[in-house]
């Protein structure tokens, strides 16, 4: 299988289960064989800052088995910049970047999923 | 050159079917109930149009409650709508969407969606999630024990597009 797969996630971790369902659906897929791509919009931002280990089930766990795995996540530089969301605070591998990178992925996925509440 | 799933009219002006599609010029070509060209239609726009009546598999995933939102009613009459022009259309209940597929729920509109075709898969970890358990559900919904598992091969494979309510 050769096959791409984009996710949109809008949302923070907390208030819904969007942030789970996206890293899940992402990391299924990825396990699956395709090359996926999972980008953090707007208060998907959040998703990445929870950075610190804990003993209890939670998206950053999820999202470093997902980086570990090969998904490739970014998140949008100007949503982190007005959380206040530095690189220091959130997961290491997960590059800030503009909207233009994730109309890229659009353009060469198979699919895209959008989780935006 | 067409598949055999197509069903290609020219209906007349005035005929009681190009009214009811709201066609003014004559001939209209209709694919599948689909209205695509008013008055005559160049050989491209032929060819064109039949390309973009061809049925597709719709993949619907709905991941909120009836209650409280009209997004489970509104990914249902995207499903309807699809089904009403010759497309295929499966509902995919994620999350807060298993309360969807309870018996008592929408109305009996889901039984309807799937008499009329319309397939319903609803996440098994989900429902065990919300304590909700597969005898409270519609019948031939569909329960997808590893719903992650089922719904990439779902989305990747199988469904030409995908939304998500």
């Amino acid at each position: 299988m050769d096959k791409t797969l984009t996710i949109l996630l809008n949302r923070g971790p907390f208030v819904s289960e969007y942030a789970d369902l996206a890293v899940k659906m992402a990391l299924k897929a990825r396990e699956k064989g395709h090359n996926v791509n999972l980008y953090c919009y707007v208060d998907g931002v959040w998703a990445p800052h929870v950075k610190a280990e804990k003993p209890y089930e939670n998206v950053g766990r999820l999202l470093r088995e997902a980086l570990d795995k090969g998904v490739n996540v970014k998140m949008c530089a100007r949503c982190a910049d007005a959380r206040d969301v530095s690189s220091q605070d959130t997961i290491e591998g997960i590059p800030q970047v503009g909207l233009f990178d994730f109309i890229d992925w659009m353009k060469e996925s198979d699919k895209v999923v959008t989780f935006t509440g | 050159m067409l598949g055999e799933d197509l069903e290609v009219r020219f209906l007349p002006l005035y005929s009681p079917e190009a009214e009811a599609l709201g066609a003014e010029l004559a001939p209209a070509l209709v694919v599948n109930r689909r209205k695509l060209v008013e008055g005559v239609p160049s050989v491209e726009e032929i060819k064109e149009a039949l390309e973009k009546a061809r049925p597709i598999r719709l993949g619907i995933i709905l991941t909120k409650a009836p209650q409280g939102s009209e997004d489970a009613e509104n990914a249902l009459l995207a499903g309807l709508a699809a089904l009403e022009v010759g497309d295929e259309a499966s509902l995919f209940l994620l999350s807060d969407g298993v309360w969807a597929a309870r018996k008592e729920a929408m109305a009996g509109k889901l039984p309807a969606f799937m008499s009329k075709g319309g397939e319903v898969c609803v996440s098994g970890e989900h429902m065990r999630a919300a304590g909700l358990p597969p005898e409270k559900l519609v019948e031939q919904a569909q329960v997808a024990n590893d719903a992650f598992d089922q719904l990439v091969d779902l989305v990747m494979d199988q469904w030409d597009r995908v939304m998500v309510f």
